[in-house]
Parts: C-alpha cells; sequence; structure tokens
C-alpha cells in the first residue's frame, strides 16, 4: 500500500501560470492512487516557509513521499509535459519507497 | 582621510582587511554591490568571509549567502582562522542563507528567481545586518544553465539591498588571471565596485595580488597589490599606501667596530638602513653579528632574519670571532630568526618580518641576506619587498642592516645592488683584492646618506676578534672593478719591501 503523498506547488505571488498549474497538479492527484493532497503556498507572502522548504525558484513543484522528496522546478513550455514528469518523479519516491521496505 | 576621499560622495564602508581599505581609499562603496571576481584558488571565499567577520568583531551582523558550499563546511573551513562563524550563528548575529539546485530537483522550464531577493532581503532584516557575503554568483550560473532569470535576479537584489543599506559583496569565477572578466557578465554590470584577485607562479612562488578594476563615484588606488593570506586571513601589502613621513635623526649609532664608525662619520644614524655588498667569504655575516652585537653590547634589542645560516651555525661563527650571541639572546636583547628564503613567499616573509618586529620591539634588524630571497622571487616582488620594509623600518626608527651577495668572487655589481641602492641610507662594499700573489680584502663606504664618509678602500683582516681594519690600499686600483692593478711605484715600494 502506498504512503500519502503530498504535492507542494510553490508560487512566487499569484502569476498567470500559477492557475492552470494549481488546476493540472489537483486533477492528477484525484487520478492517482491512493491519498494524495495538493498543497498551494505563496512564498513572497510567506518567506518563513520557502526558507523552511528551501525554494529557490518558482515555481517549483515539490512532491514529497514517505519524506522522500522529488523537485521539479520552472513551468515547462508545454502544460501536457507537467504530468510526465510527475509521474515520473513519482515512479522515482516508489521504486525508492520499495527500496526503503526492502 | 585622503583628499580623493573628501572629493568622493559615496560613502566609503571600512572593511578593516589588513591593507584593503588603502587600496579602496577608505573601504567598499556604503550600501552597494560590489563584486569580487578571481579564478579557482585566489581567497575569493576567505576574503569574502572575513569581510563578514570583521564587520561581526565590530558588533556589526551579517548574512552568509552560499550558492555552492554548505554552511557547515564553510564554518569548519574557516574555523583555522580563528572566525568562529557558529559561535556568531548562535549569538544570532550571523545568518547563513543556503540556495541552490539541490540533488533532487529537476529544472524543467522557465522560473523566477525573484524569492532568492526576498530570503537574502529577510535574512537581513531579521538581524539587522548591513553586511552580506554571497558566494560565489557564478556556482549559481552553472547550476541553472541560464543567464536571464539570473541576470533579473542579480539587477532586483542590486536595487533591493541598495534599498535597505546593505553592502554586499559577490564573489564570481573567473577561469583565466588576465582575460575576460568573469565567467559570466551580467554580475559585472550591477556591481558598482569590482575586484580581481590573481594568483600566479612566480619562480615557483605563488603572488597574490588584488585590483580594483572600477569603483563608481569613488576614488580607488590603480594597479596590482600583493596580499598572502596569514594564519589570520588575508593581508594585503599595498607599497601605494605609505608615506615619505618617517622621522630623521643625527643620532648615530656603532657598526661595531670603531674604526668603520670613523669611516662612516662616526657611527650610522639610528634610522638608517645599510647594504653590505660584497663577494662570498669576504665577511659580510661577520659585519652584520658586529651590527647585532653592538646592539646588544648598548642595551638594545635586535633581531637577526638568517636566510642562509642556522642558528648554530651563527652562534657558533660568532663564538669564532669573539661574540657570544647566546649570552644576548638568553637575556633577551637578541632573536634570531631562521628560514630558507624557499620557505615562503616575499609577502609571507615581509608579514613574519613585521609580526617579529611587533613580538620583540627591535632597535636593530639584520638581514642576511637579501640576495638569498631575491634568488627565489621576482625582480617586481623583491623591489615591493624592500620598499615595504625599509619603509616599515623608517616608520619605527629601526636601523636595518641588510646584505648581498654578488654573483662574481672578483669585483661586479649585483641585482640586488643595481635595484635597491637607492632605498638604502648607506652602502658598505667588501672587495677581494688579488695582490702580489695574496688574496687581500677591502673594505670601502661608498655611500652614507646625509654625512660625510672616508673615501679609501680599507683592507681588513677577519680575526678572531671580529673584524681588523688596516691601512688604507695604496697603489693599486679598478679594486672594486674586480681588476685591481698594481701601479708602478706600489711595484717599487713593494719590491724594495721584499728585497730590504
Amino acid at each position: 500500500m502506498n504512503a500519502p503523498l503530498t504535492i507542494v506547488l510553490y508560487v512566487y505571488g499569484e502569476p498567470r501560470e500559477a492557475s492552470p498549474l494549481f488546476a493540472t497538479l489537483t486533477k492528477l492527484a484525484e487520478e492517482l492512487p491512493g491519498e494524495a493532497r495538493v498543497e498551494f503556498v505563496d512564498v513572497r507572502a510567506d518567506i518563513a516557509r520557502a526558507e523552511k522548504d528551501d525554494v529557490f525558484a518558482t515555481p517549483t513543484i515539490d512532491m514529497v513521499l514517505d519524506g522522500e522528496s522529488r523537485r521539479i522546478v520552472g513551468i515547462p513550455a508545454e502544460m501536457e509535459a507537467v504530468p510526465k514528469q510527475v509521474h515520473a518523479a513519482l515512479k522515482y519516491l516508489h521504486t525508492h519507497q520499495g527500496r526503503e521496505a526492502g | 582621510m585622503t583628499e580623493s576621499m573628501n572629493r568622493s560622495h559615496i560613502e566609503k564602508l571600512p572593511t578593516h582587511i589588513p591593507g584593503m581599505d588603502l587600496v579602496l581609499e577608505g573601504g567598499l562603496p556604503a550600501g552597494r554591490l560590489s563584486l569580487l571576481v578571481g579564478s579557482a584558488g585566489s581567497g575569493k571565499t576567505i576574503l569574502g568571509t572575513q569581510f563578514l567577520w570583521q564587520a561581526l568583531a565590530h558588533d556589526e551582523p551579517a548574512v552568509f549567502v552560499t550558492f555552492e558550499e554548505k554552511s557547515a563546511k564553510i564554518k569548519a573551513n574557516v574555523r583555522s582562522f580563528g572566525w568562529d562563524l557558529q559561535a556568531m550563528e548562535d549569538a544570532g548575529k550571523l545568518k547563513f542563507v543556503e540556495l541552490g539546485v539541490g540533488a533532487g530537483e529537476l529544472l524543467a522550464g522557465e522560473f523566477d528567481l525573484s524569492i532568492v531577493v526576498d530570503r537574502i532581503r529577510h535574512a537581513t532584516q531579521a538581524i539587522g545586518a548591513k553586511h552580506v557575503f554571497i558566494d560565489s554568483i557564478a556556482a549559481f550560473f552553472d547550476q541553472l544553465g541560464t543567464d536571464a532569470p539570473i541576470r533579473r535576479m542579480l539587477l532586483d537584489l542590486s536595487n533591493s539591498l541598495n534599498g535597505i543599506g546593505v553592502t554586499t559583496l559577490m564573489s564570481a569565477e573567473r577561469y583565466e588571471e588576465y582575460g575576460s572578466l568573469s565567467a559570466y557578465r551580467a554580475e559585472t554590470f550591477v556591481s558598482d565596485c569590482v575586484m580581481i584577485l590573481r594568483h600566479l607562479l612566480e619562480v615557483e612562488k605563488v603572488r597574490r595580488t588584488l585590483q580594483v578594476l572600477k569603483c563608481r563615484g569613488s576614488a580607488h588606488k590603480q594597479g596590482e597589490y600583493p596580499f598572502t593570506i596569514s594564519p589570520d586571513g588575508v593581508v594585503l601589502m599595498p607599497t601605494v599606501g605609505m608615506k615619505l613621513t618617517s622621522k630623521s635623526t643625527t643620532q648615530r649609532i656603532s657598526t661595531g667596530n670603531p674604526e668603520l664608525d670613523k669611516m662612516c662619520g662616526g657611527g650610522l644614524f639610528r634610522d638608517a638602513i645599510t647594504l653590505v655588498s660584497g663577494p662570498t667569504g669576504t665577511g659580510k655575516t661577520l659585519l652584520s653579528t658586529l651590527f647585532a652585537n653592538a646592539a646588544c653590547q648598548a642595551g638594545e634589542k635586535a633581531i637577526l632574519f638568517a636566510f642562509e645560516e642556522s642558528r648554530e651555525q651563527l652562534f657558533r661563527n660568532g663564538t669564532g670571532w669573539g661574540f657570544d650571541l647566546e649570552k644576548w639572546e638568553k637575556k633577551g636583547l637578541l632573536k634570531v630568526v631562521c628560514e630558507y628564503p624557499e620557505s615562503a613567499g616575499p609577502e609571507d616573509h615581509l608579514l613574519r618580518i613585521k609580526e617579529e618586529i611587533a613580538a620583540f620591539g627591535p632597535k636593530r634588524i639584520v638581514l642576511d641576506s637579501l640576495s638569498a630571497l631575491e634568488r627565489v622571487i621576482s625582480t617586481r616582488s623583491f623591489r615591493e619587498f624592500v620598499i615595504s620594509l625599509t619603509n616599515h623600518l623608517k616608520q619605527r626608527q629601526i636601523a636595518g642592516f641588510f646584505t648581498n651577495t654578488t654573483a662574481t668572487l672578483l669585483g661586479g655589481e649585483s641585482i640586488t645592488e643595481t635595484h635597491i641602492s637607492t632605498l638604502t641610507d648607506s652602502i658598505i662594499l667588501l672587495r677581494y683584492v688579488e695582490s702580489l700573489g695574496r688574496m687581500r680584502r677591502g673594505l670601502t663606504v661608498i655611500k652614507m646618506r646625509g654625512a660625510d664618509h672616508a673615501k679609501e678602500i680599507y683592507e681588513y683582516l677577519v680575526t678572531g676578534k671580529g673584524l681588523e681594519l688596516k691601512e688604507p690600499f695604496h697603489g693599486i686600483e679598478s679594486i672594486m672593478t674586480g681588476s685591481p692593478r698594481q701601479i708602478a711605484m706600489a711595484e717599487r715600494d713593494a719590491l724594495k719591501g721584499v728585497l730590504g
């Protein structure tokens, strides 16, 4: 059984790209098996969070699974590329989780 | 404060790094961004950290932004300089901002770096810092692989920090000592002050220099200035900061030989720099030892810096000439410092000499020999060394006694003589004199700045009592050129002596 997945989208202010990206991530989370949660963080309003989470660029998508993190920094030219990258990151995380468990 | 500083409208922030504020004519432009470029190993991180450390030592909080190394590593690396950054961080005076691309991060497309500016600004405001060091921006360029967002970020950062009066020093890489300024050009445009650190191999020794390329709106010294990295950090040795303001005295001190004192018109001046030059074996070390011994006899402290002989050799030789140097050492009047010239660069030697002088407080120093040092450094470095040292001695009215070994056994001048003769007040030449099948020795005083002196060439002997001056040579000419020639009258006199 997969552990709960957290997807955090860090943005700076409310850029035009933020809404479709957030929507894409929410939709992706719904399609993912098991529990998944999407969080939206405006680091301009919450610098302390940016410091704590070590964010240096926006947008950053951070996927955290069982304490392991995989990040995607920047917006791909095509929004369709986002799910592919998220899935690739998740695959990595699941593989890693499996190794840890094993 | 210099005249040029008075004319400047840009406020300067002292770095308190030895010698640096002289070159920058007061310090870095306050509340602005300055850039420090240099190749790997040129000392950028050390100098930048020292900039912060000096601020912290003056009770000014500071922020260290690192794009490359983790703060733990930086703290460990600089601990050897006595800079306890951890303690400062614990005390809330120092904040680290660690930025950069992590191992699990994938760069997927366009991004914005505004949060970098915010995080740095937030860190400075959190502790009230007015000093920031960013190390190194080139590492960030390399990690991101794109220039445009960093250019925007740098411009924003410059404006943001300027707006709150923070003085920022930022380091950047360059891949050649001379040539294009930095790996990426963006950082140079946003910086008000650009400095270059260089480290070059000269005669197999590293020569480090700092050059201020530009300092918008304010004065600074032109040219490259040597520096070294001492156990306390960076120390610049700008000859440009030296002033010919040393006091002058008519007080005389003994060379250690009454006859030689007479030749010098009553001894050497208390603040004089004297050069003794001659071939190997003519007695330069003897004269040096005499000079140091005379100081101790007068109850004055002396330091003997030896580049060619060990303490034991010097003491043994001294005993052979009738001096008990160990006695003076035990009484705390003499200090002997022996080092191979090859053991360090000229700046390190100079720093060591200055430190020994500061710690021991001598009235005289002997340096035996300058030519040993000259053989391991470039002519330019050598001249800078001598200028800095003589200035240091004169400012403190310390008598200096330097020796030089000429390249040839008979006569001839040396490069050392050529380059430093104008920097010395007195010059004594020692020469071998071949005469009637015998090798004799001749001594003459060719320069005594501000005083009359004997013009003759005196014969001297090296005996168990030290130096024994005899009569001037008569009937021999061209002794100093190394081709002594008996003149006819002398030949007749000599034959008269032989035949009776």
